[in-house]
């Protein structure tokens, strides 16, 4: 059982916490589910993990590196059941292409962004933490929690299946 | 081919600008003669690009609407803790009670038991007269051929709360006045 005082210092750190991170941890989770509910569920899943563990956290790490373990890990248990979801509603690689919107260049972007979520979610994790978060493949591999070389490998394998799955609906890399 | 795997493996590296000046110069070199690999580097940006130009903005006062419901989850988690803390000793007391209660009254029904087993034949054959007025007394059907039988399951079962046994056991001896004497009892009881 916790302190009164113990627990009214977690709450500060805790809520100093999300202020700091939720920006970025919000925008790698937005890009991998489809609406802002599902993102948000995964932002209070990740963060209420975080309070829960706070006090173990020897600050070996930064805490924004711990926090992006937690909320990727999140992220990938929720693509995999997701994934499996999809695998018995029998959904195909061929979906990407289905109901896309009219106009030509936001076509291409929600082709590319189905591709994406086609990935293996940690292939896809990777990607979007290289381009999207901008971070380094050190950092990465500390997320991950593999090696460096690991994370380069990961992202390699991404960009090779992204260009495999683009090419096989046919579209035109020129037009992205 | 297993060369150009390689070098695919390097292209996205070289894109992100983390690939060393070797890999680099042996890219660079490869894709000069495989025009394979040269439209793989090319495709490989263009997907690198269409994705940065895709930023995602978090929806304004979206951090303080979290930490308020975060805070509430964490909350009602922590009443449900003390809930749960606190119904343990009145779970605890229940269960003593329920257990009390049960070995009670399976001690209740074994010591009923073991008198019924205890009762001779001699016992249970009862005057056949002094049945055919108690099952009258409590409306009985005589016609069963076992109704001395239905008469004492009746007391056994169903008047749990006479002194059943000491009927039983009695109303074998007993003469005609005090047989009537015994169903009145009975009567004054139970109906």
């Amino acid at each position: 059982m916790e302190h009164p005082k113990e627990l009214k210092e977690n709450e500060v750190t805790f809520n100093q916490l999300v202020r700091e991170n939720h920006q970025k941890i919000y925008s790698l989770l937005r890009k991998m589910v489809r609406s802002h509910e599902e993102a948000d569920d995964l932002m209070q899943e990740t963060f209420l993990k975080v309070y829960k563990n706070l006090s173990k956290f020897r600050y070996q790490s930064q805490p924004g590196t711990w926090i992006y373990r937690i909320a990727v890990n999140t992220a990938i248990n929720y693509l995999r059941r997701e994934k499996l979801h999809q695998f018995l509603n029998l959904e195909s690689a061929y979906s990407i292409r289905e109901e896309v919107p009219n106009s030509p260049s936001e076509e291409l972007r929600e082709i590319l962004r189905r591709a994406v979520g086609k990935l293996p979610p940690r292939q896809q994790v990777t990607v979007m933490l290289r381009i999207y978060q901008e971070l380094s493949f050190k950092e990465i591999a500390a997320i991950m929690e593999c090696t460096e070389n690991a994370a380069k490998v990961n992202f390699s394998h991404a960009v090779n299946n992204l260009r495999i799955l683009l090419n096989k609906v046919g579209v035109n890399f020129e037009s992205l | 081919m297993n060369r150009c795997k390689n070098i695919r493996e390097l292209i996205p590296l070289l894109i992100e600008d983390v690939a060393s000046p070797d890999e680099r110069s042996l890219v660079e070199l490869h894709c000069e003669t495989c025009e394979s690999c040269a439209s793989f580097y090319k495709e490989a940006l263009s997907i690198r690009k269409s994705m940065i130009a895709e930023k995602v903005e978090t929806p304004d006062a979206y951090g303080s609407e979290l930490i308020v419901n975060l805070n509430r989850r964490i909350d009602e988690r922590r009443i449900r803790r003390r809930i749960f803390w606190r119904a343990i000793p009145a779970f605890g007391a229940l269960t003593a009670v329920v257990l009390t209660v049960s070995i009670f009254m399976w001690e209740n029904v074994r010591q009923k038991n073991e008198s019924i087993a205890a009762l001779s034949g001699n016992e249970l054959a009862l005057n056949e007269t002094f049945f055919a007025e108690l099952s009258d007394a409590l409306n009985l059907s005589n016609s069963d051929e076992e109704y001395e039988k239905t008469v004492v399951r009746y007391i056994l079962e169903d008047q749990q709360q006479l002194p059943i046994d000491r009927y039983v056991l009695a109303s074998s001896a007993m003469d005609e006045s005090e047989f009537e004497s015994f169903v009145n009892e009975i009567k004054s009881v139970s109906l």
